[in-house]
């Protein structure tokens, strides 16, 4: 011991001050998570204001109902917002699924269930990323909106559309990755050997996230 | 052990609970915006199912911070800090809402 930490300890005595715990009781990485995901909400607020500020400088905007209104094998029939719900639920449920499989981690280390709500919850991600991959090819192909013009009125729609759900759909993707890895990792029993299923709780606020900025694409897109 | 094992049945109960929130939500706007936009238009009033999509956006958004996210189980200042930066975008929301109607007037002059 240095006698600059003695001559502290002894005059003031601990000091929460000095460092060695957490005033949030969380870990660097969770704190660090979090605060990536406070900045993050930035970069999607400032896409969903521009879109705003937009749609109010336009004397009509598309609606949702008559842009939205396909669904896959369904040609002719329409079915007005139909397919962005099953989106919708799909993106919901993964969620669920992700927070039962932190839910499991954490209280009961138990690998199996984790490996098993982790693997849905991939599978939600891998829907929903097709879904969109079906509702931008028949946006492109079908209805011919590109990002300066679109059928359905003002031009803005078509980059504001495929920016913003792209940059969502991004999130997604790279969301699924990491929960590959991290699924691989708990299912080799990494997290078993190193005591802590943190990891698995670390991804999932990440994912979490994901769907809570669906929440607002979805509003600003489907229902405003 | 017991006492344990309860604490995390009970939480997978309010787990569930909130799923079902989040549905029940969905749900409602979405039969909303199929079933009444006509309706609301006609009358002049969208502004009122414009404003129940974004009150019941931001219901849907606090149940999954505070339940999925578990942010109503951390320490008080940890959700805090997370929270307060945020208010900033009602600002920029405001802002930009309005610069957005004055372009538009100044194309249509």
């Amino acid at each position: 011991m240095t006698e600059a930490t003695t001559l502290t300890t002894t005059a003031i005595g601990p000091s929460r001050w000095n460092g060695g715990r957490s005033p949030f009781k969380v870990s660097w990485g969770k704190l660090m998570m979090w605060y990536f995901l406070v900045g993050d909400s930035f970069s999607f607020a400032s896409f969903l204001i521009t879109y705003g500020a937009l749609r109010f400088s336009y004397e009509s905007w598309p609606a949702p109902t008559k842009v939205f209104s396909s669904f896959p094998l369904l040609e002719g029939v329409k079915l007005p917002l139909m397919f962005v719900s099953f989106m919708t639920f799909t993106l919901i449920m993964s969620s669920v699924t992700m927070v039962l499989a932190v839910h499991y981690g954490n209280h009961e280390m138990n690998r199996k269930k984790v490996v098993k709500w982790l693997s849905l919850t991939i599978l939600g991600g891998i829907i929903f990323l097709a879904s969109q991959a079906w509702e931008w090819t028949h946006l492109i192909v079908d209805e011919h909106m590109t990002l300066s013009q679109n059928p359905f009125g003002a031009p803005a729609f078509g980059w504001l559309f495929f920016t913003i759900t792209g940059f969502h759909g991004f999130h997604v993707l790279t969301g699924v990755i990491i929960n590959c890895i991290v699924t691989t990792k708990v299912a080799r029993g990494d997290y078993d050997r190193k005591g802590s299923y943190e990891m698995v709780e670390k991804i999932g606020l990440y994912w979490h996230f994901v769907d809570l900025v669906w929440v607002f694409v979805f509003m600003a897109f489907y229902l405003l | 052990m017991s006492n344990e094992h309860g604490e995390s049945a009970n939480m997978v109960k309010l787990i569930l609970k909130t799923t079902l929130w989040l549905s029940i939500i969905t749900i409602v706007e979405i039969i909303a915006a199929v079933l009444l936009t006509d309706l609301f238009e006609r009358n002049n009033m969208l502004i009122v199912l414009n404003s129940f999509y974004i009150i019941m956006s931001l219901a849907k958004a606090f149940f999954i911070v505070s339940v999925f996210m578990h942010l109503k189980f951390e320490v008080k200042f940890l959700a805090i800090t997370i929270l307060i930066p945020m208010t900033f975008l009602l600002f920029a929301v405001v802002a930009l809402l309005a610069e957005g109607n004055s372009w538009l007037q100044m194309r249509n002059y």
